[in-house]
C-alpha cells in the first residue's frame, strides 16, 4: 500500500503548535526578530529584552517601542494583560491555560552589531521567560561583532532562562561576541533550524553555553557541527543536556577540556576533534547513573596525555581514539562502571587500559590489542569478562610487553 | 585471585588470568607462587580495598568539583 495514505509521525520530529501566532514568512527583506510569547491566565505576564542594534519593537498588543537609540544597551519590557490577548485559549502541558502573542523586533545593525538577551529580568519580577519559538531573521551577514551586519543572542545568560522555548531559528550565523550561557536552561529546546556554521564564531565569555537544553525537549534536538577555534578556556559546554544529537566538535585551541559534556543523558555526537587537548580527563562522563551516548565518533586528541574518566560511565559500543601516543594516565577511561563497548581501538597506547566487564568479543579485543604501541614499562591491559576473553589471543599484546588480564 | 600493587602509577591490578609478557600464566593452578609482584589472595587484600575506597573518593570529589567550577 502506498504510504501516501498513512504518514507515520516521527516521535524525533518537532512539530509546530498550529494553534500559535503565525509568524510571517521571509520576503527576503526582513530585518527582524520574530517571537511568539505565551501569556498565561492567572500569572503575571511580563516580556523583557536587553537589546542593542535594534530601533523599533511591538509587542503584539498594541504596545509599541520606537526610534530606539543604538547602540545603547536597554532592557525594554512590557507587561500583558491575559484578557485583551485575542485568538485560541491553549493548554500548555504544564497545565496552564495561555494565548500567544507575535512580538516583532526590527533590527538596525546597519553601523553596530544587533543584540538580544532574550531572558533579560525585568523590574519586579524573576519568573520564567516564556518564549516559544523565535526566529533571528535579522541580517547577519558578517560574524564580526565589531561590524556592522552581524548580531547575537542570548537565551540563559541573565536571571529568567527561557524553559519553554521549543524552537530557534535562524537566517545567519550568530557572531563572534560572547556566547555565555547562550542558550543555558532551555530545558524545551527542540528544533534548531539554522545554519550549518551556526555556532562556529562565537567565543565563550563564560561556560555552560548548552547547559540542559533538551531536558524537557518533545523531540530529539540536533545540533549542526561546531568547527570553531574561539572556544578557548570552554569548561563545560553541554552538561545536563537530553535527547540532544550533536555533529561534529572540531574546537582546536582547547587545551585542558576537562568535562566537555558531563551528565548527559540519551545523545549523539559525532567526530570529536581536540588537536591541542592535553587533558581530556572526563570529558564526556556521567554522574548519575550511565550516561546513555549512543555514540561518539571518532576521537582525535593527538596531545592528550591523559584520557581517564573520559567516558566514564558512558554505555556507547563503539570507542576509538586516533592516536594516544603521548597518553600517559588512561587506565579508567571508563571510570569504574561496566561499560557496553564492543568496539575499542586505542592507537599507540603505551599504559595501562582496563576494558574490563564490556562486550568486547575476541576479533574485537584481538584488533585492539593490534591498536597498542609497545608497553611503556610494566603495564596492564585488563580484559577480564568480555565475551573474548577467554579465546582472544594473548599474544598479540604480550608480544608488545603488556600483561595481559583476563 | 592475583593481586599486584604498582608503586609508579599508585594502582591496583587484579586478575583471575594474568598473561605475562615472558609467556608464564598466572592462573588457579600456580597460586602459591608470587610473580612479578603479583599475588594470589582468596579474599580481597585490605589495601586494596582501602585503595578502591579511596580511588571512589577521589571521583566523586572531582566531579563535585567541577560541578561547583561550572555553576
Amino acid at each position: 500500500m502506498s504510504d501516501k495514505y498513512f504518514k507515520a509521525i516521527d516521535p524525533n520530529e518537532w512539530i509546530r503548535n498550529p494553534q500559535w501566532v503565525q509568524i510571517p514568512l521571509d520576503n527576503g527583506l526582513d530585518n527582524k526578530m520574530y517571537g511568539v510569547y505565551a501569556v498565561f491566565e492567572d500569572e503575571y505576564n511580563v516580556a523583557s529584552m536587553l537589546v542593542f542594534g535594534v530601533s523599533d519593537i511591538d509587542w503584539g498588543d498594541g504596545n509599541t517601542e520606537t526610534g530606539i537609540l543604538s547602540p545603547s544597551s536597554t532592557n525594554y519590557y512590557n507587561v500583558y494583560d491575559y484578557a485583551t490577548i485575542p485568538g485560541p485559549i491553549l493548554v500548555h502541558r504544564n497545565g496552564g491555560n495561555y494565548k500567544t502573542v507575535l512580538v516583532e523586533v526590527t533590527s538596525d545593525n546597519s553601523s553596530y552589531q544587533s543584540y538580544f538577551q532574550m531572558d533579560d529580568k525585568p523590574p519586579f519580577d524573576t519568573g520564567p521567560s516564556h518564549w516559544l519559538d523565535v526566529v533571528f531573521r535579522v541580517n547577519g551577514t558578517s560574524t564580526d561583532s565589531s561590524s556592522a551586519n552581524s548580531y547575537s543572542f542570548s537565551f540563559g545568560g541573565g536571571t529568567r532562562y527561557c524553559p519553554l522555548l521549543e524552537r530557534i531559528s535562524a537566517k545567519y550565523p550568530i557572531s563572534d561576541y560572547g556566547f555565555s550561557r547562550g542558550l543555558r536552561n532551555c530545558f524545551s529546546l527542540s528544533k534548531l533550524d539554522v545554519p550549518s556554521d551556526m555556532f562556529n564564531y562565537i567565543t565563550v565569555g563564560s561556560d555552560n553555553i548548552f547547559t540542559s537544553v533538551g531536558a524537557l525537549s518533545t523531540a530529539r534536538l540536533v545540533f549542526p557541527s561546531i568547527n570553531n577555534s574561539n572556544l578557548v578556556g570552554l569548561f563545560s559546554m553541554a552538561r545536563n543536556s537530553a535527547r540532544c544529537e550533536f555533529g561534529d566538535l572540531n574546537l582546536p585551541g582547547l587545551v585542558d577540556i576537562t568535562s566537555l559534556n558531563i551528565h548527559c543523558n540519551l545523545y549523539k555526537v559525532g567526530n570529536v576533534t581536540l588537536p591541542d587537548a592535553t587533558e581530556i580527563n572526563y570529558l564526556f562522563g556521567g554522574t548519575v547513573g550511565a550516561a546513555l551516548i549512543e555514540g561518539i565518533g571518532i576521537i582525535d586528541a593527538p596531545n592528550a596525555t591523559r584520557i581517564d574518566y573520559a567516558l566514564r560511565g558512558c554505555k556507547m559500543t563503539d570507542v576509538e581514539f586516533t592516536d594516544l601516543s603521548n597518553c600517559t594516565i588512561a587506565n579508567n577511561l571508563f571510570g569504574n562502571s561496566a561499560g557496553n563497548v564492543k568496539r575499542l581501538i586505542t592507537p599507540n597506547l603505551t599504559v595501562s587500559l582496563d576494558a574490563r566487564e564490556n562486550n568486547l568479543d575476541a576479533t574485537a579485543i584481538n584488533d585492539w590489542f593490534t591498536s597498542l604501541g609497545t608497553a611503556a614499562g610494566t603495564q596492564t591491559v585488563n580484559v577480564s569478562d568480555n565475551p573474548g576473553s577467554a579465546t582472544c589471543d594473548t599474544t598479540i599484546a604480550t608480544a608488545k610487553g603488556w600483561i595481559v588480564i583476563t | 585471585m592475583w593481586y599486584r600493587f604498582v608503586e609508579e602509577t599508585n594502582e591496583w591490578n587484579k586478575g583471575m588470568n594474568i598473561h605475562l609478557p615472558n609467556d608464564i600464566l598466572l592462573n588457579s593452578d600456580n597460586k602459591d607462587e608470587m610473580i612479578d609482584g603479583w599475588k594470589w589472595y582468596d579474599e580481597p587484600p585490605q589495601d586494596f580495598l582501602d585503595w578502591v575506597e579511596a580511588r571512589e573518593l577521589e571521583d566523586m570529589k572531582m566531579m563535585l568539583k567541577l560541578d561547583k567550577d561550572i555553576e
